[in-house]
C-alpha cells in the first residue's frame, strides 16, 4: 500500500515540475522584451527603424516558442513599444510619418504570421510525440502478446494497457465460444469464468449457449487510483450481459447508455456519437481473420467517454486483444490435435493388436478343429463353426469401431454391379448352396457405379446370409438391380417372415434381433447396423420394405455413374 | 555284421512355412505334409530366408506381420533367387500390405482366420502351377470349357462361336489366360495391358473386366472364367 502511494506522490511532484517550467518559460520573453527595450533606448541616436524592427522580431520569434498566446501577445506589446519608444513623436502612439506607419503594420503582420507557424508546428511535433508514445505502447505490447509464455498473461496485459490508456474503471476481455476446458483454464489463472443464459438477457440478446465468459477484472493493485476504493460498477446485469451476447452474436460494437437504451454502432474510425456524449458500458467484437473470437467491454460508474485519439488506439489495442485470443485458441487446438493423435496411435495399436491376437489363436483353433474331424469325432464341426461365429463376431465390433471413429478407410472407385453381385454370391456360395438364388437385372445393360468395392460387397453379403438365415431351408432368394436417375438399386428380396412395419426401422440399431427371428437363428445383430453405415459412409444408404406376398426386402442404394469406356 | 543304411532320397516336394507362430506352423504342416508333400518351417523372415536358400522349397507360405522384417522386404529377397510360388498369409488390416506383395511378385494369398481345406485348395493350386515352366505358355491355343483362346490367331471361341474383342479386351484376356490360376492384382493388369503409362485407363479396368465377362461368360454375375478378388485383382480359372 505504502509503495502505491509514493509511486502516486512521485508523479505528482513530476507534474507540479511540469507545470512551473511551461510558466517560466512564458515569463522569459517579456523580461527580455523589456531588457531590450532598455538597451536600445540608451542608443536610441544610433539605431536606425530598421534595427529596432529586427531585434523586437527576434524576441517576438523566441516568445511564440512558448505557445501561441504568449508569441502573440509579445507581438503586441512590442508593437506598441516601437511605436511609443522609437517613432516620432517619442511617448505618443501617435505617427507622422505615413511610412512608419508601413514598418509598425509589417512588423505586426510579421509577429502574427511567425508566432501562428511556430505554434502549428509546434502542434504537430506534439502530435508526433503522442503518436511515438502509442506505437512505443504498441510495439510493447504487440511483443508482449508474442512473448507472454501462456497466452493469457498477454490478455491480462493487454487488459491492463487498454484500461490504462482509456482511462476506464474496468476493462474486460471474454473469449467467445471457449469449451469448457478453456474457461477453467481462464479461472486457473486468475480469470473469473461466468456461463451467460438467455433467459438474462433483454431486447438484444440472442441465445449464445456456449460462450464461456471469462473476465479479466483489474483490481487497483496493478495502477493505483487513490481517489477509487475499488468501487466496481454495478453492470453485472442483464443489460451488460445483453449486450455481450448481441455483441459475441453480431460482430457488432453496441453501447449501453445509462437510460438503459442501447446503441448498435459499425465499426468505423470516428468515434461513435453516443460515446463521445458519455455511456454506461461499451462493447466491441474482436476479430481475428474474419472471426469474432472474443468481446473487449469496458465499463466505468462516472459515464465513459472517448477521445477520438483513445478511440483510435482502443481499435489498435483490441486487435491486439483479439490476437492474443486467437492464440489462446490455438494453444487449445494444439493440445486437443495432439490428445487426438495420441488417442488415435493407441486406438490404431489396440485394433492391430486385436485383429491379429484374435485372429491367430482362431486360425489355430479352426485348424486344430479340421484335424479332429478328421479323426472322426462328430464334435469338431461345431468347434469350427464356433470359431467362425467368434470371428465374425471380431470383425463386426472392430468394424463397428471404425466406422464410428470415422476411421474406415474409403476406396470410391468405378465398379460394375455385375461384379458386386457376382462376387458376393462367390462369397456366400456356402451359405445359398441349398436354395436357388436368381439375379434380375431390369435391362441387359451393365450397371456401373461409383462406390468402395469391398465395403459394398460386404453389405451384400450380409444381405444374402441374412435372407438365407432368416427363411425358410430351399426357400429362393432374389435379387435385382435397377438404376434409378443418379442412383444404383440392388435389392436383395425372401420369402421369410418378414419383419413387421414398426419394427423395421429398429434393424439397424446395433445388437437388435428382429422378434420374428427363431431362436437358433445365431448372430451378434451387429450385421445390418454396419452395413447401413457403410452405405451411407460411401454415399449410399440401405433401406428396408416389407416384400408383396410376404418376406422382407433389403435394398442397397450406391451412386451412379455413366459408362464412358 | 555291418548295417548298411541306404541314405533316403526325399522325392517329396518341399513346403517352406515363415510364421512366427508356432500354433500356426503345426497347423500348416498338419494340413499339408502326406506322402507327397514336406513341410519345413522358420519361425524369423531372416531364417526362412536361409532356408528358401538352402532347401529350394518347391513353395513358399509366408506370414505378413513377422517380428524381425517387413514383409515386403522378405517377398523380394525371396524373389532374387526363387521363381517358386510364394503364397501370403494375412490378417484382413493387412490388404493393403498384402497387394503390394502381390505387385512384388508373390503368387497368392490366404486371409486368417482360414480353413485347412482353403489353404489345401490354394497350396495345391500353387503348386501345379509351379511344375509348370514359368511365363506364359508356349501353347497356341488354350480351352477351358467352352472357352477357346488362341493366341496366334488372337481370335476366341465359345461354344464354337467367334467373340469379337476390342483391343482392350482382348488385352486383358491374354494376360489374364497366359497366367491361369494366378491371381493377377489391378496393378499387374494394368501394367501388362495399357503398359507403365500412367493415365484414366486404370480407374476403368473393372468396368473393362466387366465388358469382357459380358461377351465370354454365359452369366457374367456366375462368371466361370474370370473370377473376382475382392480388393486384390482377377484369376483366370481353368478348373483344374
Amino acid at each position: 500500500m505504502a509503495e502505491q502511494w509514493s509511486r502516486w506522490s512521485l508523479r505528482s511532484a513530476a507534474s507540479a515540475f511540469v507545470k512551473t517550467r511551461v510558466s517560466m518559460s512564458s515569463v522569459v520573453p517579456f523580461v527580455a522584451l523589456v531588457v531590450v527595450t532598455l538597451v536600445m533606448v540608451l542608443f536610441r541616436d544610433r539605431l536606425d527603424k530598421a534595427h529596432v524592427a529586427l531585434v523586437y522580431l527576434l524576441v517576438v520569434l523566441s516568445g511564440s516558442v512558448a505557445g501561441r498566446t504568449a508569441g502573440l501577445a509579445i507581438g503586441v506589446i512590442a508593437f506598441l513599444l516601437f511605436n511609443f519608444v522609437f517613432l516620432p513623436p517619442l511617448y505618443t502612439l501617435i505617427v507622422n510619418d505615413p511610412l512608419d506607419w508601413l514598418v509598425l503594420i509589417s512588423f505586426l503582420i510579421t509577429s502574427v504570421v511567425a508566432a501562428e507557424l511556430l505554434h502549428r508546428q509546434r502542434v504537430q511535433t506534439q502530435l508526433a510525440e503522442t503518436r511515438g508514445r502509442e506505437l512505443d505502447q504498441l510495439a510493447t505490447l504487440g511483443a508482449e502478446t508474442l512473448n507472454a509464455a501462456r497466452a493469457e498473461h498477454a490478455l491480462f496485459a493487454i487488459a491492463r494497457v487498454i484500461r490504462a490508456s482509456v482511462n476506464v474503471d474496468r476493462c474486460e476481455l471474454f473469449v467467445h465460444g471457449g469449451s469448457e476446458h478453456s474457461s477453467s483454464r481462464m479461472s486457473a489463472v486468475g480469470l473469473r469464468s461466468t456461463e451467460y443464459r438467455s433467459s438474462d438477457a433483454r431486447a438484444l440478446a440472442r441465445r449464445i449457449a456456449d460462450t464461456a465468459i471469462a473476465e479479466s477484472r483489474l483490481n487497483d493493485t496493478i495502477e493505483g487510483r487513490p481517489d477509487d476504493p475499488a468501487k466496481a460498477p454495478t453492470d453485472n446485469t442483464a443489460m451488460a450481459d445483453a449486450l455481450l451476447a448481441y455483441v459475441a452474436e453480431s460482430g457488432r460494437s453496441a453501447i449501453a447508455r445509462e437510460d438503459e437504451t442501447v446503441h448498435v454502432v459499425d465499426a468505423n474510425t470516428e468515434v461513435p456519437a453516443q460515446l463521445a456524449v458519455g455511456a454506461r458500458a461499451f462493447a466491441m467484437p474482436l476479430l481475428a481473420r474474419g472471426v469474432t473470437v472474443g468481446v473487449l467491454r469496458l465499463s466505468t460508474h462516472t459515464g465513459l467517454r472517448l477521445s477520438p485519439d483513445q478511440y483510435r488506439v482502443l481499435n489498435a489495442l483490441a486487435y491486439y486483444a483479439a490476437l492474443a485470443i486467437d492464440r489462446l485458441r490455438l494453444e487449445q487446438t494444439e493440445q486437443a490435435a495432439e490428445e487426438l493423435a495420441r488417442v488415435d496411435r493407441l486406438k490404431d495399436a489396440l485394433l492391430a493388436a486385436v485383429s491379429h491376437d484374435l485372429r491367430t489363436p482362431l486360425t489355430t483353433i479352426k485348424a486344430l478343429a479340421h484335424e479332429i474331424g478328421e479323426s472322426g469325432s462328430p464334435l469338431a464341426r461345431t468347434i469350427e463353426q464356433e470359431a467362425d461365429q467368434l470371428s465374425a463376431l471380431v470383425e463386426g465390433l472392430l468394424e463397428l469401431s471404425q466406422l464410428n471413429a470415422n476411421a474406415m478407410p474409403m476406396n470410391v472407385q468405378l465398379n460394375t454391379v455385375d461384379e458386386l453381385i457376382g462376387a458376393a454370391l462367390q462369397r456366400s456360395a456356402a451359405v445359398v448352396a441349398d436354395r436357388d438364388v436368381v439375379v434380375t437385372q431390369a435391362d441387359g445393360e451393365m450397371l456401373v457405379g461409383r462406390f468402395d468395392f469391398s465395403h459394398s460387397l460386404r453389405i451384400l453379403v450380409n444381405l444374402l446370409e441374412n435372407a438365407a438365415k432368416y427363411s425358410g431351408a430351399r426357400q429362393r432368394i432374389d435379387i435385382s438391380s435397377r438404376r434409378i436417375r443418379d442412383t444404383l438399386e440392388v435389392a436383395v428380396a425372401d420369402r421369410g417372415p418378414g419383419i413387421a412395419e414398426s419394427e423395421q426401422p429398429r434393424v439397424f440399431e446395433p445388437f437388435y434381433r428382429a422378434s420374428t427371428a427363431s431362436p437358433d437363428v445365431r448372430g451378434a445383430g451387429l450385421g445390418l447396423s454396419i452395413a447401413r453405415q457403410l452405405a451411407k459412409a460411401q454415399g449410399g444408404d440401405l433401406r428396408v420394405a416389407s416384400r408383396d406376398g410376404g418376406g422382407i426386402v433389403f435394398t442397397l442404394t450406391i451412386p451412379a455413374a455413366d459408362n464412358v469406356t | 555284421m555291418t548295417e548298411y543304411v541306404l541314405p533316403v532320397t526325399e522325392t517329396r516336394q518341399t513346403v517352406l512355412v515363415i510364421d512366427d507362430e508356432p500354433q500356426i506352423r503345426r497347423a500348416v504342416r498338419h494340413a499339408l505334409e502326406n506322402a507327397v508333400t514336406r513341410v519345413i518351417d522358420a519361425a524369423t523372415a531372416a531364417n526362412g530366408v536361409d532356408m528358401a536358400a538352402a532347401e529350394q522349397p518347391a513353395l513358399i507360405i509366408l506370414d505378413l506381420g513377422l517380428p524381425d522384417r517387413d514383409g515386403l522386404d522378405v517377398c523380394r529377397d525371396l524373389r532374387a533367387f526363387t521363381a517358386k510360388p510364394i503364397i501370403v498369409l494375412s490378417a484382413r488390416h493387412q490388404e493393403r500390405e498384402k497387394i503390394a506383395l502381390l505387385d512384388a511378385g508373390a503368387d497368392d494369398y490366404i486371409t486368417k482366420p482360414f480353413s485347412t481345406a482353403e489353404l489345401q485348395a490354394r497350396v495345391r493350386a500353387q503348386l501345379r502351377r509351379g511344375q509348370s515352366a514359368p511365363g506364359p505358355p508356349v501353347d497356341v491355343e488354350l480351352v477351358v470349357g467352352a472357352l477357346c483362346i488362341n493366341f496366334v490367331k488372337r481370335s476366341v471361341h465359345l461354344d464354337n462361336a467367334l467373340i469379337h474383342l476390342t483391343p482392350t479386351e482382348w488385352g486383358l484376356l491374354r494376360v489374364l489366360a497366359t497366367h491361369p490360376d494366378q491371381t493377377m492384382t489391378h496393378s499387374q493388369l494394368f501394367a501388362a495391358v495399357w503398359g507403365s503409362v500412367a493415365g484414366d485407363a486404370q480407374q476403368y479396368l473393372r468396368v473393362y473386366v466387366g465388358q469382357l465377362r459380358r461377351k465370354i461368360e454365359t452369366n457374367p454375375v456366375r462368371p466361370r472364367y474370370i473370377k473376382t478378388e475382392p480388393a486384390v485383382g482377377y484369376r483366370f480359372d481353368t478348373g483344374r
